[in-house]
């Protein structure tokens, strides 16, 4: 053979399906050799167009024949699925909600940790957040923020504080969330526009601002996305703004990913660079900084060390000895601690997703003994065992195709029900089936294919074609039965893992409810009045517009008590604040005692339904010229005043001429900050003494709580209507029960657990059926014996106990093997768990109790079946 | 099920190379490499096959019932080799004849518009 037909081989080898070679190799051979012999005798240049007219005639006929070959076993795989339809649904079944259920914790993934922020080269920028024990993220005050800003050298620096504002002017008064940004934030961000402009630096100097930017949705609504908006006027807490811009429709605030409200209005942060720098403690502004073109996160992270341990040296006793501050990347910010439930969830899918595949595999092993005969004839006229193996492959890849199609529109009704569930998780609402969710979904049907369908394949390349035409019967039966077997195995101890994690986050779930929170959540109605500057710049008029409001609604039908407070709990976070007792005199660091501060008008722990432990709550009284009173909660009692009696005694807040304050009540501890969290020390501040930090800063915006006798939403109008009584521009936002507040703080938890119990239900049934399908089949192969068996005098209960054992053998052995892989795995759940210890041995053993009960239930249909066998059928039948 | 019920429509219109291997068989049995030198002889050179096209249309007029395998014998003016041999079928003869008359057809409408060259004087 020349080297030339050699060639040829080689290449009809490399691109035409064994099939077609079979048939046609060597006559292609022989042509070719025809043609070679004959081009030779034209010369190179024949020589060379034979070869070029024949390389591109392979090459283009070659991968078409692949392809019919492709369609000609999807269509036989069709014909194959129709003939058996229940087996075809079940696998169908089984494997849509397999990738169905990754395909949909894929697309939360996808949305939440895998696409890019709205952010230009959102790695290059990090939040900047001040440290010290007791408080890994603080924001910096103004004076730390200007000391950054002028100093850092390796980064851009940019703030924004929170607020709101309220709209008047245009229909209904509304209060807006707004934040207030440096100029420059927006460039830091790296966000530009959609209209307009950002803000210039001027804007930023006290007095000179009165621009601001809408957000995309704002502009949609209250101008229906008009552009003549830019330079049009909005009455902002009664006063004229310009709007100079209009941000894109992505956009969100780093922090506002998962907020309950977003902002719809930005306005720009006064600041004054020349004021007095010694006020640092009032540390309200979240800071950004992009790293600049030229140096790297780390060379930034040391300059931020070195300027804030010089903070520590510039004001003594400002600091606490440990102070620092430190960039934490923003994409790990915004996420936040969903990341680790994520990933948990994913490996969940997958888990279910390997247990549908053992399943599927199980059904395919036990159908090709079915088809042994079909099988076996093929073979008889001339398929090779590769040509089957593609072929079986094929009808898995069929089978996974349908089962993805499915699977799809499964994972899109869970993720709608995903998004309804846990509205807290930053960017579920971006959640979409994009193009990288289905390149996901392709890759993971293909794989679940060549997963399951490997074992039938491989069963098959292996199989003795003539044992079956001579009987019908196959060989290799043991090795077979023990590959199902250990199938059946993996899938319990597969669905036991799941079952585990799940049972330990339902637990940890029901703790984090049971929690003590410190207040009573049922039948409570709150929501949110802010009062502008205008009208009430100082702390009197505010006092007496929130007695008013107050005494109004506690007039309402069905209202039992009414209060307000700063920030509601597991709504807002609140921060600590240092305090001395009589007789201490400041410490070179100031004090060491501090506790999370909070600002309460009476009727406040009424309405909350907070304990009271000693002594009173604030009452009316308790007005600005009457004594300075606090009150106190039992950490803050237990901790600095154990063994005695703390009402009567005296503290004062830090910083500046403060009034001592008595203690007047202990109330019991609030969880403000998260269920999960214990309370902290804390103090109550009664509003009409409370004392701010400087001039023009007292508290003007409050939750209102009103406990009601019957259903809080009942009084929601009228209670509306009561505060618009009293300013009619005056918009009441937020309102919800204070139960709604509670289930929004544990939304994500509940996703987790109820996704993961979800998952683990899905993992038992496909474990039973999988132990079922196995069971089922393999009695039906020992009919004769159980038939001779009843013969020769076995009785019932000897053969129930002996199908018994056969099948719960695998099943044990899967609850031994998956015990020991929940050992290992839950530890990964730790950091989700609330109070729940991840090995929990009362856990562990309850759920392989109830595996090993499904696993028997699974058992005992084929076993009493067996019992049912006709001896004289059975025997009549070989 | 008979022959008078096969209907050639469904396999029109036909490439060029699958109508001249159609063309080449209507004579007589031939292997492979006679197929090609006899289509590039009929088309002087026109429609060359290379073995793979040639045996991509072999198989799939073997699969659809147009042309038939003969049986396997020696080639004397190939060294003996032993080559498989092919032969139009009736079904075969009946494609190739509906395709010639759908060509002459396309050619009778484009000379009623007279979209044709004019005859050359000779």
């Amino acid at each position: 053979m020349s080297r030339h037909v050699r060639l040829f081989r080689r290449l009809v080898r490399a691109l035409f399906p064994e099939d077609f070679r079979v048939d046609y190799e060597s006559e292609m051979a022989r042509t070719f050799t025809a043609q070679a012999h004959e081009a030779r005798g034209g010369g190179v240049g024949a020589l060379a167009r034979l070869w070029s007219e024949t390389f591109i005639g392979l090459v283009r006929t070659g991968p078409r024949e692949h392809v019919l070959q492709l369609r000609q076993d999807a269509g036989y795989a069709l014909r194959m699925m129709r003939r058996t339809p229940g087996f075809t649904a079940i696998a169908i079944l089984t494997l849509a909600t397999g990738i169905g259920a990754n395909t949909a914790v894929f697309t939360v993934v996808n949305a939440v940790l895998v696409r890019p922020l709205p952010y230009r080269d959102a790695d290059q920028v990090a939040m900047l957040w001040n440290h010290w024990p007791g408080s890994a993220k603080s924001g910096l005050s103004t004076p730390e923020l200007l000391d950054f800003r002028e100093r850092l050298r390796t980064v851009d620096v940019a703030a924004l504080a929170g607020g709101a504002a309220n709209l008047t002017g245009r229909g209904e008064p509304e209060r807006l969330p707004a934040s207030y940004v440096t100029s420059n934030y927006l460039d830091v961000l790296g966000v530009r526009p959609l209209l307009g402009r950002t803000f210039r630096p001027e804007e930023e100097r006290r007095g000179q601002g009165f621009s601001v930017l809408l957000t995309h949705a704002a502009w949609q609504r209250l101008f229906d996305g008009r552009p003549d908006a830019i330079g049009q006027r909005l009455t902002l807490d009664r006063a004229g703004y310009t709007i100079v811009g209009v941000l894109p429709p992505q956009f969100a605030l780093p922090h506002e990913f998962g907020a309950l409200e977003r902002s719809a209005l930005v306005f720009p942060l006064p600041l004054d660079p020349a004021a007095p720098r010694d006020e640092r403690g009032s540390h309200y502004l979240r800071t950004i900084a992009r790293v600049r073109r030229g140096y790297s996160m780390d060379q930034a992270q040391a300059e931020v060390g070195a300027v804030a341990r010089a903070f520590d040296r510039e004001h003594p006793g400002e600091y606490d000895p440990a102070y620092g501050a430190t960039l934490w990347p923003l994409p790990g910010e915004v996420v936040g601690d969903v990341r680790p439930a994520l990933l948990v969830l994913l490996g969940a899918v997958t888990l279910v997703l390997l247990i549908a595949c053992a399943n599927v595999a199980n059904l395919l092993l036990a159908r090709g003994q079915v088809r042994a005969r079909e099988i076996a004839v093929r073979k008889a006229i001339g398929a090779s065992p590769a040509r089957l193996v593609r072929q079986v492959l094929t009808e898995g890849l069929v089978l996974a195709a349908i089962a993805a199609a499915a699977g799809t529109a499964l994972a899109y009704a869970l993720t709608r029900a995903m998004a309804r569930l846990a509205p807290g998780i930053p960017r579920i609402d971006e959640m979409s089936v994009d193009l990288t969710v289905l390149a996901f979904t392709a890759g993971v049907s293909v794989i679940t294919a060549a997963v399951f369908g490997s074992l039938p394949a491989m069963d098959l390349a292996r199989r003795d074609s003539g044992a079956h035409l001579s009987s019908g019967r196959g060989g290799r039966t043991t090795l077979r039965q023990a590959v199902r077997g250990a199938l059946v195995s993996a899938q319990v101890a597969l669905a036991l893992v799941l079952l585990v994690g799940a049972a330990l986050l339902v637990q940890s779930f029901t703790r984090l409810l049971n929690a003590p929170s410190g207040f009573r959540p049922e039948n409570v109605l709150t929501f949110r009045v802010s009062l502008p500057i205008e009208g009430f710049k100082e702390r009197e008029p505010v006092v007496r517009f929130f007695e008013q409001a107050l005494e109004r609604l506690r007039a309402l039908p069905d209202v039992t008590a009414a209060g307000a407070t700063a920030g509601l709990p597991l709504q807002t976070e609140i921060g600590d604040w240092d305090f001395y007792l009589p007789g201490e005199t400041p410490g070179p660091h100031g004090s060491d005692r501090a506790a999370d501060w909070q600002v309460v008008t009476p009727g406040f722990f009424e309405a909350m339904g907070v304990e009271l432990r000693r002594g009173r709550f604030p009452s009316l009284s308790d007005r600005a010229d009457a004594p300075a009173v606090v009150v106190i909660n039992q950490r803050l009692a237990a901790t600095y005043f154990p063994g005695v009696d703390p009402v009567g005694r005296q503290i004062r807040m830090s910083g500046g001429e403060r009034p001592w304050m008595t203690i007047i009540g202990v109330a019991g501890d609030i969880r403000h900050n998260g269920l999960d969290t214990p309370a902290r020390a804390q103090v109550f501040m009664p509003h009409a003494q409370f004392v701010p930090f400087w001039k023009d800063t007292t508290v003007r915006s409050f939750s209102i709580a009103l406990r009601t006798s019957g259903d809080p939403r009942a009084v929601a109008a009228a209670a509306v209507a009561r505060i618009r009584e009293l300013d009619r521009d005056l918009p009441v936002s937020q309102v919800m029960t204070l139960e709604a507040v509670v289930d929004r703080a544990v939304g994500p938890r509940r996703l987790q657990m109820l996704l993961l119990a979800i998952f683990a239900g899905i993992a038992l049934v496909l474990a039973a059926i999988g132990t079922y399908g196995v069971l089922a089949y393999q009695i039906t192969e020992r009919t004769r014996e159980f038939g001779v068996r009843m013969a020769l005098g076995a009785r019932r209960a000897d053969i129930i106990g002996m199908v018994l054992r056969q099948g719960m053998s695998p099943a044990v052995a899967g609850v031994i093997v998956g015990l020991a892989g929940a050992a290992l795995l839950t530890r990964l759940l730790a950091s989700l768990l609330f109070e729940t210890r991840p090995t929990d041995p009362a856990t562990f053993g309850a759920t392989a109790v109830v595996l090993l009960a499904a696993a028997l239930a699974a058992c005992l249909f084929p076993a009493r079946r067996a019992t049912r066998v006709d001896p004289a059928t059975a025997l009549r039948a070989e | 099920m008979g022959k008078r019920s096969f209907d050639p429509q469904p396999f029109l219109p036909l490439t060029p190379a699958m109508f001249q291997v159609l063309v080449a068989l209507a004579g007589r049995e031939m292997h492979g490499y006679a197929i090609i030198k006899e289509v590039q002889r009929r088309t002087d050179g026109k429609v060359r096959l290379s073995a793979g096209t040639l045996y991509a249309l072999i198989k799939r007029f073997v699969q659809d019932g147009l042309i038939v395998e003969c049986d396997e014998r020696p080639d004397p003016a190939l060294d003996d080799e032993r080559r498989r041999y092919y032969r139009l079928s009736d079904n075969g003869r009946a494609v190739a004849l509906a395709e010639a008359e759908r060509m002459e057809e396309a050619i009778d409408q484009a000379r009623a518009r007279l979209l044709t060259r004019k005859p050359r004087p000779a």
